[in-house]
């Protein structure tokens, strides 16, 4: 940026007459006594109101740091009749009211509290945009509809209803005797508060950014929200019934959308697995034969009756299981087994071919423990029968002597 | 906002059965006496009465004496012969500006006893006053009574002020007929007020009728005498004075009296439709005349009160009510009616919210179930997006004076002070300005 100025040969030293002051807000301030919260409510359309409440408050922050001045100092206090101005009157009317005096030894008496009445400053008023003869006659644009006294009716109620159109309709005694709705009156009104913003602000772009201009009144889209309303509010109990309905069912398929459109757990295609089945268990059952298998793995040998698949399955597991030789602890093992090696728990669709491959696992899950038992007799005989090839501190410390490898 | 200081107004509500007068900040009315005006037919302006309340008597012409109006309870509550009474408020206004100022009178100087020239004046009034009445009342305000300032603000904005509320829809259930209107924003909306003329005059004379159709005849208090019967002691016998001397309209006035007692203390608004003939053997209430006849109410009880409901009970059980009724000139509709009506006059962005915020207050109100029953019936027919809630006080007192109350609120708030009419302003612009000033 220096540069640039180099360039055009401008000086360095920032240009203050640029610099215009920006006009400070007025921050309200809290008063000492209220609390931050209690503060933070009040906006600045709520002035903290009458003296006797800031009075309070000062009376009891004072109290608190023993700054009162003492009572003698201040004086006794009486309250009084006395007559007092308000400032928002125009009349000069007087009327009384109780206020506190303050009494010293001299037995003087005067008010305590001394200004302003506290809610005169409550009269506020909303701006109404009013135009004088000259912006009658060259800014405001002439309407067929509107006469000046017509206009200046309508800018009189505004002033006086403080711009709420729903009485100011509602009040509204044309002198021409002409009926108006409130979107006609709000159309009137708020085309001439454009007019003459625009005109006393010099022109549109420097009002740009201001309601009014920005988002002009549509009086025709006024009337057709009414419309819509009216209607909205007309709607029969049986009516609103039908479109609940509707709704309701509307709904109801929106959900099943959703539910179908979860990608299910699909369970394996029947031909992504390959179940381990023996090679000698047949594919087809035998025409004749059951297609049950027994605990031998062959076709069981039922009495006719109905049988569940998975019913029988498990029969047939739990003979194997019972088969066992060595007892609980032998079947535990079998348990602890087969939760290792294969799946969780029972095949969860009982198929002929899931079937007869549970039971083949657990057949050869049964063998494969009685031959580790066999082999385990008889690596313990060997190894009671006297150390083979040599003894000596390492032999044979639980380990298979090489010939015994396959 | 709503810090309030007291500059000792006196607010008065002439309404349609009692008049109401008491200072600005306090709870209740003072004063409370019928709405009613009486004169006495036989030639009493030439008669000199050491009456304390006469001192303004109006100097009567040669031809013609004008009649002189008192109320209260100390000329209407004894045998008064020769003596006609007359309603103030009829067919939905006053009916004579002398008639208010009596009634002004007696509350100023026999019950509170203050002198107007030192306390601004809040006056609650119809919610349909025309101006030119308006501007009676203020003329004779400010140039008779001298008062230092005055308002007059419409009845359902201060019954509105008095429930806390802005906005809402009025109903005020009162002797003269019923009134809706709508109020926003403290402002009462002309176009949505509506009328029917069922109130409790016209409930207490249908009890009337139905008391005369079982054969009871109903006595004014003094048309007899109960005194200790000589014969039985313990027992009292009742001596017929009769009703020799006494204006039609001052017996009428008293059995009105007796017959509105009956509605207010044994009436029920039935929680659904009521059928007289399908109850006919409800168990019944007893109830004691004055004169010491008791009676047994049956279907009444319930039959009467449901006229608000039913208007075409006037035209079955209850033909002939209307006439004798001093009720206002406007059609006989169902309480639920004339609400729906004044609804649909209002404009349609607020009607939601009126039908949310349904105020019920005047002295019909005061039937128990007259609240539920209407929040009940009114949802049903009401529109399906709006909700229905009627609210009314719960304090009986409230529900009678809420207008009286709301002045009484409005007179004493500090922002209210800049808003009185005073007598300076009447004198440079004229009775006129009130509209501007009270709109």
């Amino acid at each position: 940026m220096s540069d640039v100025k180099d360039i055009l040969g401008m000086s360095r030293a920032p240009d203050r007459s640029e610099v215009q002051p920006k006009p400070k807000e007025q921050k309200a301030k809290r008063p000492e006594g209220m609390s931050r919260e209690a503060f933070a409510l009040l906006d600045g359309s709520h002035p903290i109101a009458p003296s006797s409440f800031v009075a309070d408050l000062a009376k009891k922050q004072a109290g608190l740091k023993e700054k009162r001045t003492p009572a003698e100092k201040r004086g006794q206090v009486v309250w009084e009749m006395r007559p007092f101005k308000n400032e928002a009157r125009q009349d000069g009317l007087e009327l009384r009211h109780w206020a506190k005096c303050l009494k010293d030894n001299a037995g003087r008496v005067r008010l305590a509290e001394d200004g302003e009445y506290p809610f005169a400053r409550l009269d506020c008023k909303p701006m109404v945009y009013r135009h004088d003869d000259e912006e009658w006659d060259n800014v405001i644009v002439k309407d067929a509809d509107w006469t000046r006294e017509e206009t200046e009716y309508l800018l009189d109620l505004c002033d006086q209803f403080h711009l709420r159109f729903l009485i100011i309709a509602d009040r509204y005694e044309a002198p021409a005797g002409k009926t108006r709705s409130m979107e006609d009156l709000k159309a009137r009104y708020y085309t001439i508060a454009r007019q003459l913003l625009i005109a006393r602000e010099g022109g549109p772009e420097q009002v740009a950014h201001q309601t009014i201009v920005k988002y002009p009144f549509n009086a025709d889209a006024e009337r057709a929200r009414k419309r819509a309303v009216e209607a909205l509010l007309a709607r029969s109990a049986g009516q609103e019934a039908a479109d609940q309905a509707t709704l309701e069912a509307a709904r109801g398929i929106e959900n099943t959308r959703r539910a179908a459109a979860i990608p299910r757990k699909q369970p394996p295609a029947a031909d992504t697995v390959e179940l381990a089945t023996p090679v000698d268990l047949p594919e087809q059952p035998l025409p004749g034969a059951s297609s049950l298998l027994g605990a031998d793995l062959k076709p069981a040998q039922l009495k006719p009756g109905v049988f569940s698949r998975a019913a029988h399955m498990r029969e047939v597991a739990r003979q194997q299981l019972a088969n066992v030789p060595g007892g609980a602890r032998a079947q535990k093992q079998v348990d602890t087994l087969l939760a290792e090696l294969g799946p969780k728990g029972e095949p969860v669709c009982a198929t002929q071919a899931t079937c007869a491959a549970y039971l083949a696992l657990r057949a050869d899950i049964v063998q494969m423990l009685e031959l580790r038992k066999r082999l385990q007799h008889r690596q313990a005989a060997e190894a009671s029968q006297g150390g083979s090839e040599g003894r000596g501190r390492r032999a044979h410390k639980g380990k298979v002597p090489a010939r015994y490898d396959a | 906002m709503y810090g309030g200081d007291e500059t000792n107004g006196i607010v008065l509500d002439c309404g349609s059965s009692t008049t109401r007068a008491g200072y600005a900040g306090e709870d209740t009315p003072e004063a409370l006496f019928p709405s009613v005006t009486g004169f006495s037919t036989v030639g009493s302006d030439q008669i000199q009465r050491q009456d304390s309340s006469n001192k303004r008597q109006k100097t009567s012409s040669a031809v013609e004496p004008s009649r002189k109006l008192k109320t209260g309870s100390a000329v209407l509550d004894f045998r008064h012969e020769n003596f006609e009474v007359e309603p103030v408020f009829k067919h939905g206004n006053y009916t004579s500006i002398e008639a208010v100022e009596a009634l002004w009178e007696h509350a100023w100087r026999d019950r509170l006893r203050v002198n107007i020239e030192e306390h601004p004046v809040m006056m609650a009034e119809p919610n349909f006053h025309p101006k030119v009445a308006r501007e009676q009342l203020l003329e004779v305000l400010f140039e008779t009574h001298k008062a230092p300032a005055a308002f007059m603000a419409k009845n359902a904005v201060l019954a509105s002020y008095a429930m806390g509320r802005q906005t809402s829809l009025m109903v005020d259930a009162g002797h003269d007929g019923t009134v809706v209107a709508a109020v926003h924003d403290g402002y009462v909306l002309k176009h949505s007020i509506t009328q029917s003329c069922i109130g409790g005059a016209a409930l207490s004379q249908c009890m009337l009728k139905s008391l005369e159709a079982k054969g009871i005849s109903v006595k004014p208090r003094f048309a007899f005498r109960r005194e200790d019967s000589k014969t039985s002691p313990g027992q009292f016998e009742v001596q017929d004075i009769g009703l020799k001397g006494l204006t039609d309209s001052f017996c009428n006035f008293h059995v009105e009296q007796v017959a509105a007692d009956i509605k207010e203390s044994i009436g029920r608004v039935s929680d659904l439709a009521f059928n007289a003939s399908e109850n006919a053997n409800i168990p019944t209430v007893s109830y004691e005349l004055p004169d010491g006849n008791e009676i047994q109410v049956g279907p009444e009880r319930f039959n009467v009160p449901e006229v608000l409901f039913q208007p075409a009970l006037l035209q079955s059980t209850f033909a002939g009510v209307l006439d004798s009724a001093a009720a206002n000139g406007a059609p006989a509709a169902s309480i639920l009616d004339v609400i729906q009506d004044s609804i649909s006059r209002s404009d349609v962005d607020v009607r939601r919210e009126l039908y949310n915020s349904i105020l019920l207050t005047g002295g019909c109100s005061l039937f128990a179930t007259l609240r539920d029953r209407l929040e009940r019936e009114l949802g049903d027919v009401a529109p399906q997006t709006a909700k229905v809630k009627v609210t009314s006080p719960a304090n009986g007192t409230e529900r009678r004076f809420a207008v009286w109350i709301g002045g009484s609120i409005l007179a004493s708030l500090g922002s209210f002070q800049q808003m009185w009419m005073s007598k300076k302003e009447y004198e440079e612009h004229g009775a006129a300005l009130m509209h501007r000033k009270a709109p």
